[in-house]
């Protein structure tokens, strides 16, 4: 069962362009938490179905590198070791200083556009590249919101298509709240409707000896590709643990106890709105 | 730093003329000013943008053996989990650290030999049952034990849920959506604690700390968190300390009497050691080590121990003892607080590491709120 847990390893490598997962990983992955197996030993491909296009109102002109980690082995963490006095948590510099390409664009009339924002408490002043009507620049800036303005043809401009606020000296400002992740687009999604079956005879026989006697379909590879051997969320050490596939939503996983014949551990993965929750909820079955 | 003369003349007066420290003085309507902001902030956003992308969730069924679910939060590496009672269909209730701090004390008074007995069938709803009767030993007065799960909604606002987890005294609350009008069939989403609010308030407001004034004030300032009295302070609470030679039992004793959910570990000079949080008894569970030892004669330096030698790398040692200096400004205390897992900062003095006070995240909040 245990090279079960190697394969999804590679699975999540793969949906990283950085990946140094070994299969040595799947025996210090799946001893400490309480896992939930596929009971079928399945081999997977080790190839994911291609993402879906981001196909949203994004200000993202390509797909930034997610940055998710690569689980690797806990002796190999790297975890910057830092002094007692230390100045900064390793662990905020490690993800908080990933950098995420955006667009800025100015869509109205100018000659000379250029733009400062909070990124760099409103010191340098960067003009933007036209491109027919549109002035625009690409920065790659960590996670978080800034505010910006830009500066047309010598006097200061607000955006009004594009997020803005005004503080208590009535000056207005643009906002940009960059988000680690591209979220989903929920129209895409939500109007997901399953193709209706094909036509053709179905039946209702009695399975016969013959049947009993074959090998039991396979469960798809992709079911393998769940969250369920992740350990929990809830020190959220591993924050960028990224979207699971569809695949995987809304089907249950079971497990009986390892220590003990009765418990058993149930996991699913559900989607709320935009974002995707797996509960795992261990049940007795005494009665 | 701007001093105003009022001020250098109230600290000279006071420290006989030699001038330690300049404080700058905290002005009122900069205080106002922050407070208002961040209630504005937190009153416009809610409880989805807590939720990680991909998040996970483990859920306990109120009918395991409390010995099971000790267990199980050690295997997936976590302290506290939400109750589901399958009979009514609703989450009933929360499974944490303390209880298991409450129950080992428990079985420590009355001798080991029940140890395995108990925990073996005592399921986790017995367990609840019988808790509002050890609650009145512990506060004295009755406090009514709430049968009803403290949890909120998806789209509750930051504020409300911070409130909540003041008022309420409980550090996570589960977010539960329930998509009919009678609650039925609810869906876990997250543990929402102070320390993802936190993180909310730290990203929004990273790039313009100019609007948060009180950001660059040294964390002395600033009237959070407790502090080690000094000498003439006769007045104020003493900040409860274990030496690392204390038993195992004197340091449960105290994080339930104390209500504080860590007790840090210094050493004859008062230098910080270590600290010794509640979520510490999940370590053990490890080799089942809770059945063999006595709370008595273990000392607090080998229970950390225990911790220490589960390999989790999903807790470096680091993350586990903040500190800064007194001289650090708010806004670095709250970053430090916002990483997850980190729920209180220790202030020690620059060199000797001599414990000065702590600051968690509720006192951040108090102040931020009140």
């Amino acid at each position: 069962m245990g090279n079960v847990n190697g394969r999804e390893e590679d699975f999540n490598g793969t949906l990283s362009s950085a990946s140094s997962t070994s299969s040595e990983v799947s025996d210090s992955m799946s001893a400490p938490d309480g896992v939930v197996e596929n009971p079928s030993p399945v081999e997977l491909m080790g190839h994911s179905p291609p993402a879906s296009p981001r196909t949203t109102q994004s200000p993202l002109m390509f797909t930034p590198q997610a940055p998710v980690v690569p689980l690797q082995r806990p002796d190999e963490m790297q975890v910057p070791s830092p002094s007692l006095m230390q100045t900064n948590s390793g662990y905020e510099d490690m993800f908080s200083e990933i950098g995420i390409p955006t667009m800025i664009t100015w869509s109205y009339d100018g000659k000379e556009v250029a733009v400062e924002g909070s990124w760099d408490n409103w010191k340098t002043r960067m003009p933007l590249q036209r491109s027919g009507k549109d002035f625009t620049i690409m920065k790659v800036l960590p996670s978080g919101v800034y505010q910006f303005r830009f500066i047309v043809d010598g006097q200061w401009r607000y955006a009004p298509d594009l997020p803005w606020a005004r503080d208590d000296a009535a000056n207005t400002y643009n906002i940009l709240d960059l988000q680690d992740s591209v979220p989903e687009d929920l129209g895409s999604i939500s109007s997901f409707e399953p193709p209706k079956s094909p036509d053709s005879s179905y039946n209702n026989l009695h399975l016969s000896s013959e049947d009993y006697a074959k090998e039991p379909p396979l469960v798809p590879p992709f079911m393998q590709a769940t969250f369920l051997n992740v350990p929990s969320a809830n020190m959220e050490f591993q924050p960028l643990v990224s979207r699971p596939q569809h695949v995987v939503l809304n089907h249950l996983y079971m497990q009986k106890g390892k220590s003990s014949p009765s418990v058993v551990a149930l996991g699913s993965t559900h989607r709320f709105v935009a974002k995707y929750v797996t509960v795992v909820m261990y049940k007795s079955l005494q009665r | 730093m701007d001093v105003d003369n009022e001020t250098f003349r109230r600290m000279v007066r006071v420290t006989d003329g030699t001038l330690n420290e300049v404080l700058p003085r905290i002005s009122d309507t900069d205080v106002q000013i922050s407070r208002q902001r961040i209630s504005a902030f937190l009153s416009m956003h809610t409880a989805y943008e807590l939720l990680p992308e991909s998040g996970k969730v483990v859920a306990l069924d109120v009918d395991l053996p409390v010995k099971q679910a000790f267990h199980i939060l050690h295997e997936q590496g976590i302290y506290m989990a939400p109750l589901w009672d399958i009979c009514k269909g609703q989450f009933v209730g929360v499974l944490s650290a303390l209880d298991f701090v409450l129950i080992l004390r428990e079985l420590g008074n009355r001798g080991s030999n029940l140890t395995e007995e108990e925990l073996e069938t005592h399921t986790i709803s017995a367990w609840k049952e019988g808790k509002p009767y050890l609650n009145r030993q512990i506060n004295g007065h009755g406090t009514a034990f709430s049968r009803h799960l403290i949890h909120a909604g998806p789209y509750d606002n930051l504020k409300d849920i911070a409130m909540k987890v003041l008022q309420k005294e409980v550090s996570t609350i589960p977010i539960i959506h329930s998509s009919s009008e009678d609650g039925s069939s609810p869906q876990l989403l997250h543990l929402a604690s102070l320390s993802g609010i936190l993180k909310c308030i730290c990203r929004y407001f990273r790039h313009c700390s100019s609007s948060l004034p009180i950001l660059q004030l040294p964390i002395c300032a600033i009237p959070v968190g407790t502090w080690v009295p000094k000498i003439g302070e006769s007045n104020r609470r003493p900040l409860a300390v274990l030496r690392p030679s204390s038993s195992l039992a004197s340091a449960l004793n105290l994080l339930v009497q104390a209500q504080a959910s860590s007790i840090p570990i210094v050493d004859d000079n008062d230098s910080l050691l270590d600290i010794y949080c509640r979520s510490d008894i999940m370590a053990l569970a490890k080799d089942r080590a809770y059945t063999h030892i006595n709370l008595d004669e273990m000392t607090v330096q080998q229970a950390l121990q225990l911790g220490q030698d589960v390999c989790s790398p999903y807790e470096p040692r680091s993350q586990r003892c903040q500190m800064c200096l007194r001289s650090d400004s708010l806004h670095k205390v709250i970053e430090r607080l916002a990483n997850p897992g980190v729920r209180r900062i220790v202030i020690v003095e620059a060199g000797s590491k001599r414990l000065e006070g702590i600051v968690s995240l509720s006192d951040i909040f108090k102040f931020f709120l009140s």
